[in-house]
């Protein structure tokens, strides 16, 4: 049910791809309304389009049907300088793989947002802070290469908070950690979540972070549903 | 941080990947500047060679075979404050007996300067002639080596004597001495790069000069006081100049007289311009005098007698004759008897033709008005100091019985030249008139007709340019030709072309390499907010900065790769520089540009090679494989079939119709056929890997199989690979088989010898062609226009040519097009202009660059003997691509004869032999004219000498060429190294579920090796096609023996890239890959 305080909503959301054996529908009428300070996740099988969803909702991906509005305002119009200035501002990104810059340091690779469209003078500082947050203010100049696989994805959380977004979209953000790693890294989205009010959508194959979400949502067969048992 | 940081940190972290680039950069960089650099090298050595063959010298005035009175130029210098040195230059042979060589050298077609110690002022006096005024000479290097002699050693030099009056024109001297021996001593070898190499030809070659005192030569060839040539230098000013010789000369100068009242000329004939001017005088009233060849009446007549033709009374009919007592006595003629003149007429061929007019006796003259009459007969040379008619030289045919005739001798005796007979001024031009003149003489009758007020009269009457007094500006002249030489830069461009595409194509394939590892990288930009612009640009300013620093490196490595290929012109490829010294030169502007040109090249190569990829999109660049699939959009196959197959239908119906239906050669549209062939089944390949890549797993996999799947993963790359040694293969092939053998079919007629056996040339000329069986060809230097001159040939060697005859003999086409080929020289055009032929093709094409045709063909402007300019039209060339005619004009020899008069006999000769016979045939010749000069050598030799250039132009490029293919497979071979070591861990996988490393080793040897193969076979197929004309040729020389070792030379290489891949990536040794996965 879309509210006012409805940041992300999915309205109808079909999505195809083509294959040598013809068009594969992955999405069949998604609809999913998040709230502003919410915590999502969304579980289901390997393949079934969670990220597919998440791509859309980031304007990663464009919808073959359906709508896909932040704050009202619908993605898939979005020229790709407009979408591009969205990701920047409004969403922050964390993928499985941490895809920061090895030729970067980690106060670097956390600045890289800042480089286009936003930043300012006290980005650098921001940085800092943030790093402060997820515990690596020791390793500032440290090389991706440096750090654990824990290390650098708070590292990549850290970046996606650079510009201050509104709306935290992360992609199986646990999947390369070891169990004690994607707690701690769960446990700092939380945080996040509940200290500066980030909406916090994940997609994830984990029992144990989808439990720690506010809200758990399964994708199956194409459409969403709200999971009611919790593990 | 900032976007400039993050490409320092990008290219500090990358910098082995970049390094890569660089290194391809630089190679191209340094290939194509060093191409530009060599341009640049052989128009300064050019430009060198024109300035020192030049001295100082700015303007000459080149009057050739007319001799004019030295004092003009010593006239000119106390008027225009400059050194104007005079020069009579001569043609000659030089002979020696060098001591350390057995045989005796001749060198032909020597330059005899005389000139004196002003001469040398035009090397600012860094030379100098013998200071003895005797038989001493100045040679130069180019002589001296071909004669092997140096200073102190003794030369024969065997010189022409110039004629004052054209051997061909009629009452000629024929019998004199042509040439003198004398021995001389070399005391000083002057070198080439200074006015050793004298010379007014556009031509770098240096040519073999003698320099002697000049009135010592003068005297040896009895001309003294005459030049045929003056120099100003730079510091004369040529508006100054050719207002001061017009005020300076004098019709005295050029061997204009008067005798009494009577203005003759040194050359017997009056020449048109001179007549013309002289008739605008007052009181002035021309005569022409003539020896027919008998006066007869009725069965009696006398042989050989003077006729005056002018000096007659008014109102006499031009059918009407005036005959001497003496006459009238002898033939019985009277008052109204008709009388018959029997006289001979010059024909253009030099042939003379009887022919009769009869005349009414209107009168009988005393041998008192006919002895006046004498004064109007011009000294002729053959009868000076001449007792005898039997002993007359006048090169009219002489019938030796009428010379016996008595009566005739004693008049002779009695009167000498005096007219036998005088018939009006119309009527005798109509007899006697000849491309040499109409007037032997112009009669004045005023009382203040002295000879100077005649002459001064004369010379405010006539231009001196129209007696050939012309300052030419040699030195502007020589820097164009310069300018417009053959542009080596772009020849060498060209010929690297592959190796310059092939360094860019490695440029960009390693950059894409280095991306595609990267990709993931361009994606989270993305996600993080970059635009896709933005993104890309981070990218490629990396790639500009590599193609900054690889172009400007390369540039500068150009210099080495141009000093390499200096050293291959000057020790391997001589003759594609005619054996010409090139000089390493650097312009930094060629360096900026090559520096410019080639970092853009290289950006363009890596902006295309990530074009696809730059622009996909974020979800698809964080997630790729790139070594397992292809990026972008996969197509369906079938889609990519329709375009390959249309051009190999295009191509085979192209083949079809240029086989029955050309006219001109096939072979360069053959060539085009050819890399149709390759651009298909280029598509065919791509087409062939998509099938492959979508093709249905149901099937029982092989090691086979996998191997061909493997293929079609990364289509780009292995299509890349594909490209790179197909076209190098097509490229070296196709270009290996265009060498000709030019002894195959050389017999023929219609072939580039037409069909003549042997070709001369001589020093002096013949005035008749040297054997029954050969044709003599009329010749006015020039700028020579063939490939061995790099020069632009600003006024190409014209030809005099007899059409008909060549017309007849099916001489150089086939025998249905010969006569309408020849019968274009016979063109009435209009304004004057003279229709022409160019040698060959190629000298249309490269030596002249001109256009062809009877209505817009290009036309080129001459002066000729009386400095008149005209225009002669290339109408057409001779049909094939290389003749014995390379590098000439033809012209029909009516008007070349009719333009050159003093050009008299033949210097180039077609010589028919009986098979088996031309070297005794040449050996003969060469014997019998030695004293001429002659030279004869088999047809076949000429055009080789000529062909020799195209064929080492060939051979470079094989060798570019074939460093392209190097450079090609050295690009297979990092491809194939990625390719392992993107798919170590599905390598290990193999290993893992049992595969041995030689199984292993199989599957990746068939799977590249294949798609060497590919390469390999497309471009042998192309090239093969291409070829078809050139293997079907007469003239073919493709040698496929050479073929087949450079085809297994491209495969080893081929062969050795990736045994060395697969040596580095050591596949299937270690499981580490699998753990990490």
């Amino acid at each position: 049910m879309t509210t006012a305080n409805t940041i992300l909503e999915l309205e109808a959301v079909t999505k195809a791809y083509a294959g040598p054996a013809g068009s594969t529908p992955v999405l069949k009428g998604v609809d999913l309304a998040v709230e502003a300070g919410e915590t999502v996740a969304i579980v289901g099988p390997s393949g079934c389009g969670k990220s597919t969803l998440l791509n859309m909702a980031g304007t990663l991906d464009q919808p073959d049907g359906g709508r896909v509005t932040f704050r009202g305002k619908s993605l898939p119009g979005m020229t790709p300088k407009e979408a591009a200035r969205f990701r920047n501002n409004e969403i922050g990104f964390v993928f499985q793989l941490h895809h920061l810059l090895p030729q970067c340091s980690v106060l670097e690779n956390v600045l890289v947002p800042t480089l286009v469209h936003t930043g300012g003078e006290d980005a650098p500082e921001r940085a800092r802070q943030l790093l402060d947050r997820v515990g690596l203010s020791d390793r500032l100049d440290y090389r991706p290469g440096q750090l654990s696989g824990g290390e650098r994805q708070r590292v990549a959380v850290a970046r996606a908070l650079i510009n201050r977004p509104a709306l935290l979209l992360a992609d199986e953000p646990t999947g390369s950690l070891s169990p004690e790693g994607a707690m701690d890294l769960t446990r700092l989205m939380i945080a996040l979540n509940r200290e500066d009010a980030l909406t916090l959508v994940v997609v994830t194959h984990s029992q144990e972070v989808a439990a720690h979400m506010g809200r758990v949502v399964e994708l199956r067969d194409g459409v969403l549903r709200p999971r009611e048992t919790r593990p | 941080m900032n976007r400039l940081r993050l490409i320092r940190r990008s290219m500090g972290y990358y910098r082995r990947m970049h390094l890569g680039v660089f290194a391809g950069a630089v190679v191209g960089a340094a290939v194509l500047t060093g191409a530009l650099l060599v341009g640049d090298s052989v128009d300064a050595s050019l430009r060198g060679i024109a300035l020192a063959r030049l001295g100082d010298t700015a303007h000459a005035l080149d009057t050739r075979k007319q001799y004019f009175r030295e004092e003009l130029g010593e006239r000119l210098s106390m008027r225009m404050g400059h050194t104007i040195p005079s020069v009579l230059r001569l043609r000659g042979m030089a002979l020696a007996e060098p001591p350390a060589v057995p045989e005796r050298r001749q060198a032909n077609r020597v330059q005899v300067l005389g000139v004196g110690k002003d001469f040398w002022t035009l090397a600012g006096g860094g030379d100098g002639i013998p200071a003895s005024p005797g038989p001493a000479a100045v040679i130069n290097t180019h002589l001296a080596q071909r004669l092997g002699v140096g200073a102190g050693d003794e030369i024969a030099l065997r010189i022409e004597i110039p004629d004052r009056m054209s051997r061909d024109a009629p009452l000629s001297a024929r019998d004199e001495d042509r040439s003198i021996r004398v021995r001389l001593t070399v005391e000083r070898v002057a070198p080439d790069r200074g006015l050793g190499r004298f010379s007014l030809a556009t031509d770098q070659t240096a040519p073999y000069n003698v320099f002697l005192p000049r009135a010592w030569l003068q005297e040896q060839v009895r001309l003294p006081g005459e030049v045929n040539l003056l120099l100003a230098g730079t510091a004369v000013e040529a508006e100054k100049l050719a207002h001061t010789l017009r005020d300076e000369w004098s019709p005295a100068d050029v061997g204009l007289h008067v005798r009494g009242k009577v203005l003759e000329s040194d050359r017997v004939f009056l020449g048109g311009p001179v007549a013309k001017a002289a008739l605008t005088l007052p009181n002035a009233t021309g005569t022409l005098a003539y020896l027919v060849n008998t006066i007869s009446r009725d069965g009696k007549r006398t042989p050989y007698s003077f006729m005056v033709a002018g000096a007659t009374p008014k109102g006499m009919d031009d059918d009407e004759i005036i005959i001497s007592e003496w006459l009238s006595g002898q033939i019985s003629a009277s008052v109204g008897d008709t009388v018959t003149v029997a006289y001979s007429v010059l024909l253009p061929d030099n042939r003379y033709e009887e022919r009769k007019r009869d005349f009414t006796v209107r009168g009988i003259a005393s041998m008192d008005a006919m002895i006046e009459a004498r004064k109007l007969v011009p000294s002729f040379p053959g009868l000076e100091d001449v007792e005898n008619c039997a002993d007359w030289d006048v090169g009219l045919p002489m019938d030796e019985e009428l010379l016996a005739d008595k009566a005739n001798e004693a008049y002779w005796d009695a009167y000498h030249t005096t007219p036998k007979a005088l018939v009006t001024l119309a009527a005798g031009q109509a007899m006697w008139s000849n491309r040499f003149g109409s007037l032997t003489a112009v009669r004045f009758a005023g009382k203040n007709d002295t000879p100077d007020a005649i002459l001064a009269g004369l010379k405010d009457a006539l231009d001196p340019a129209a007696v050939g007094l012309v300052f030419r500006p040699v030195r502007e002249e020589a820097l164009t030709a310069v300018s417009r030489a053959i542009d080596f830069g772009g020849l060498f461009l060209g010929m690297s072309f592959f190796l310059i595409l092939s360094a860019f194509l490695l440029t960009g394939l390693l950059f894409v390499l280095g991306a595609q590892y990267r990709a993931g990288e361009m994606g989270i930009l993305l996600a993080l907010g970059f635009t896709p612009a933005q993104a890309r640009r981070q990218l490629l300013a990396e790639a500009g900065l590599v193609a900054v620093a690889g172009g400007a490196t390369g540039a500068l490595a150009g210099c080495g790769y141009t000093w390499a290929l200096i050293q291959g012109l000057a020790h391997y490829w001589q003759s594609a520089v005619a054996h010409s010294p090139i000089l390493f030169h650097v312009t930094p502007g060629t360096l900026l540009t090559g520096a410019v040109a080639s970092s853009l090249a290289a950006l363009f190569a890596m902006v295309t090679a990530t074009w696809r990829q730059v622009r996909l999109p974020a979800r698809q660049l964080l997630t790729l494989d790139f070594a397992s699939t292809s990026p972008g959009r996969e197509r369906f196959p079938r889609a990519g079939l329709w375009f390959p197959l249309l051009g190999l239908a295009f191509a085979c119906v192209s083949a079809v119709c240029l086989a029955l239906y050309a006219t001109g050669s096939i072979v360069e549209p053959f060539f085009g056929v050819g890399a149709l062939v390759l651009l298909s089944g280029l598509g065919l390949c791509r087409h062939a890997l998509c099938v492959l890549g979508a093709g249905s797993s149901a099937r029982h996999p092989t090691l086979f199989r996998l191997a061909l799947q493997n293929m079609a993963r990364r289509r780009a790359r292995s299509l890349s690979v594909i490209v790179l040694l197909a076209s190098g293969c097509f490229l070296v092939f196709a270009v290996s088989a265009m060498k000709e053998d030019l002894t195959k079919g050389a017999h023929r007629r219609a072939s580039g010898t037409g069909g003549f056996a042997l070709f001369g040339e001589s020093t002096l000329s013949l005035l008749e062609a040297p054997s029954d069986t050969a044709v003599g060809i009329k010749v006015r230097d020039g700028d020579d226009a063939s490939c061995l001159n790099l020069n632009h040939a600003m006024t190409p060697r014209l030809l005099g040519v007899n059409g008909t005859e060549l017309a007849s003999r099916g001489a150089f086409a086939s025998r249905e097009q010969a006569k309408a080929l020849w019968s274009l020289l016979d063109l009435d055009l209009p304004d004057g202009v003279i229709p022409a032929l160019v040698g060959d093709s190629d000298t249309a094409m490269w030596g002249l660059k001109a256009k062809m045709g009877v209505e817009n063909g290009d036309e080129l402007t001459y002066l000729d003997d009386r400095g008149e300019s005209f225009r002669v039209r290339l109408v057409a060339s001779l049909p094939m691509r290389l003749s014995v005619f390379q590098g000439t004009i033809l012209i029909a020899d009516q008007y070349f004869t009719e333009r050159f008069p003093s050009e008299a006999g033949y210097r180039m000769f077609l010589i028919d032999a009986p098979p088996g016979e031309a070297a005794t045939v040449a050996r003969s010749l060469n014997r019998r004219f030695e004293r001429e000069g002659i030279e004869v050598i088999p047809s076949v030799k000429r055009l080789a000498r000529f062909y020799a250039v195209e064929s080492t132009y060939l051979g470079m490029f094989l060798v570019l060429g074939g460093l392209g293919v190097l450079l090609g497979t050295v690009g297979m071979g990092i491809v194939t190294l990625r390719n392992l070591l993107e798919r170590r861990g599905e390598i290990a996988m193999l290993r893992a579920v049992g595969y041995n490393t030689v199984s292993i080793r199989r599957l990746l040897l068939m799977e590249h090796g294949m798609l060497a193969a590919m390469g390999l076979a497309l471009g042998v197929i192309a090239a093969a096609v291409a070829m078809i004309p050139a293997i079907a040729s007469a003239s073919s020389g493709v040698a496929l023996g050479l073929q087949l070792q450079l085809l297994a030379g491209i495969a080893l290489c081929a062969a050795g890239c990736i045994a060395l891949a697969l040596r580095a990536a050591r596949p299937g040794r270690d499981l580490s890959a699998l753990r990490n996965e």
